[in-house]
């Protein structure tokens, strides 16, 4: 009797425990992380590169880079920051896959920082610019409809491809020593 | 040695417990990410044509742009009737340009942005005019001119929101005529067509859970508003026509039990027919009955607040509702050109300032707070208080699918049947143990 009580009792657990596990609970455990933001529709970024520098507060010159390689994007947008000894003030430099290098400042301790990430780099020169646009708009209509040139994931290029282009038209951040941002996420 | 608890006791408490910490964090950890995102439509004014054999009939492609937002373009993919009519011309409104246009096989695509030395985006909101369209007829018979909803788009740009550029496009609505030999150049609304008014799937509708639970008509000078409330998820398409025929269309896109659809382009102080047809994943039809409604005129006199009034959209939301102010004077005409406000005394509420189009004075209610709320809205025109209305959000609410006839038990809700059943499982299970303790001692 008490042996399948036990094992009634633990396909019980397990199964709802299943059936709990569910996409927005896969957030990564509790500490410092990223959270990415202005992503566009159904895009999600697998990985992303990021370069963790010390900053001088007074002067706010870049000193030395504590982080340098890539990382894991979490459900589409959480980047954590585990195992990178992070004393504020420092600055993080991060890329990802079409879109601009962009740049936070952490001058306090709290644990969740929103990154919001301009999209629109086709080309991977961290610009988004008229060379960009020309792209998108040669994919519009079915010409050159390539899968990478669909920032938002809907399956074609659009005119919200067109639109996230032409809204972030400016230059990326580069990395802190000026060197290229990694061939991975051009 | 003693022990201080028997095994088995040990293990059920540890068994109970597990089973209240794993629902407890479920229903703790829950995240809800609201979709803000606004409805916005396309539809072909005149919504219904008579044509003559060998002439021209004129088009024009409008749209509603959610306000608050910026437009950033519109994809239009039209499919029209080749062996009837013939596209001449194709020819974009301000600010619009045209990057791509193609008409193939009777169906015409067409992309459109805002001019290059217009930027990126236009602050037109609200009816848009994206172009105008030349036809010539080229056989008798009744047409229809229907836009793709699965490919159109209607781009927009919504700051401070996320995701911050989508596709707004919530309804498109369809233009039918017909071509006559003898028909003297009209685009007035006529009889047209033969759509199949009959009572359709029969057994389907018995069979379905489906139901519409309220259905109310806003008419307008030259629109009118159909607010439907559903049982079950589902889409909706609009039936509608001067004539008991109801050759025109308006179909929502997305699933929802709350659906609001503008009838645009009709004729002032016209009676309309129309019937809503609601269509749930399963493809099982619910055929509501035919009715009536008029369109009225722009006012000439003062507000009557006992015409007047406020309608909130659904009554119960998850996070946001629609805010109607319905102006009216005593003959029942929509006031125009009037500045009518929303105030609330919760502060977990955010209200969108009222905006107007012929009449039509909407705005949005947005739930900021958490859990479940009743607010109270009033709405006032100068001195006047139009109406108050309570609504209640509960950001728990979920819409739910038409159960299937099969399953019709666990389809309820089957989350809840499922542990509803582990529970008394394990309720047994913890009863059989303690039962066996104390017969045991």
């Amino acid at each position: 009797m008490r042996a399948p009580g036990i094992a009634v009792a633990f396909i019980i657990i397990i199964g709802l425990g299943l059936w709990l596990w569910q996409d927005n609970y896969r957030r990564p455990a509790v500490g410092k992380q990223l959270v990415l933001a202005n992503l566009p529709g159904a895009y999600c970024p697998q990985t992303l590169w990021l370069v963790v520098a010390e900053l001088e507060s007074a002067s706010g010159k870049i000193g030395a880079i504590l982080f340098d390689g890539d990382r894991p994007v979490e459900s589409c947008r959480f980047v954590s920051l585990e195992g990178i000894a992070i004393e504020p003030p420092v600055t993080i430099r991060l890329k990802t896959a079409f879109a601009l290098g962009t740049e936070k400042i952490i001058t306090s301790t709290e644990s969740e920082l929103s990154v919001p990430l301009e999209f629109g780099d086709l080309n991977g020169d961290n610009a988004i610019d008229h060379q960009d646009e020309a792209v998108v708009r040669l994919a519009l209509g079915g010409k050159s409809q390539l899968p990478e040139n669909d920032l938002d994931r809907d399956g074609r290029v659009t005119i919200l491809d067109l639109g996230l282009v032409r809204l972030n038209q400016k230059n990326g951040q580069p990395r802190p020593d000026r060197e290229s941002w990694s061939e991975s996420v051009r | 040695m003693q022990r201080a608890l028997p095994p088995r006791v040990l293990f059920t408490v540890v068994v109970v417990i597990t089973l209240i910490l794993l629902l407890g964090s479920a229903l703790l950890q829950r995240v809800v990410f609201r979709a803000e995102e606004v409805a916005g439509s396309l539809y072909l004014s005149p919504t219904s044509f008579v044509a003559p054999l060998g002439e021209e009939v004129r088009l024009v492609i409008r749209g509603q742009v959610p306000v608050g937002t910026i437009s950033l373009g519109a994809e239009l993919y039209l499919d029209y009737e080749r062996a009837r009519l013939k596209l001449e011309d194709a020819q974009s409104a301000s600010p619009w340009q045209t990057l791509s246009l193609t008409d193939s096989d009777g169906r015409l695509s067409w992309i459109l942005a805002p001019r290059m030395e217009e930027g990126a985006t236009t602050e037109l909101a609200g009816e848009v005019e994206f172009g105008r369209l030349k036809f010539r007829t080229q056989t008798e018979g009744p047409v229809r001119l229907s836009f793709d909803p699965t490919k159109s788009l209607l781009g927009v740009v919504a700051p401070g929101q996320e995701p911050m550029v989508y596709n707004a496009l919530a309804s498109v609505q369809d233009s039918a005529g017909a071509v006559r030999a003898d028909a003297s150049a009209s685009t007035t609304a006529q009889l047209l067509g033969s759509p199949d008014p009959s009572p359709e799937r029969k057994l389907s509708q018995a069979l379905s859970a489906q139901r519409i639970l309220a259905n109310e008509v806003l008419t307008y000078p030259n629109l009118a508003l159909v607010l439907v409330r559903l049982q079950y998820l589902g889409t909706v398409e609009i039936r509608f026509g001067p004539s008991p025929e109801m050759g025109s269309r308006l179909r929502s896109i997305g699933l929802s039990t709350a659906h609001s659809l503008k009838i645009a382009g009709l004729d002032e102080a016209t009676d309309y027919y129309f019937q809503v047809v609601v269509e749930d994943q399963s493809g099982s039809r619910v055929v509501g009955p035919v009715k009536k409604f008029a369109t009225n005129r722009i006012a000439t006199g003062a507000i009557d607040p006992r015409a007047s009034r406020l309608e909130l959209f659904p009554a119960s939301a998850k996070s946001d509702a629609l805010a109607l102010v319905v102006l009216r004077d005593s003959a029942n005409n929509a006031v125009a050109a009037q500045s009518p406000r929303l105030s609330s005394e919760s502060t977990n509420v955010r209200l969108a300032p009222v905006t107007e189009v012929n009449g039509l004075y909407e705005s949005t209610v947005e739930f900021i707070g958490n859990g479940r709320e009743r607010v109270s809205i009033t709405a006032t025109s100068g001195e006047q208080t139009i109406g108050k209305q309570t609504l209640v959000f509960n950001d728990k609410l979920e819409e739910r699918s038409v159960p299937s006839q099969t399953k019709l038990i666990l389809s309820v809700d089957e989350r809840l049947m499922i542990t509803v059943l582990g529970l008394t499982i394990v309720l047994f299970l913890a009863g059989a143990v303690f039962t066996r303790l104390i017969r045991a001692h």
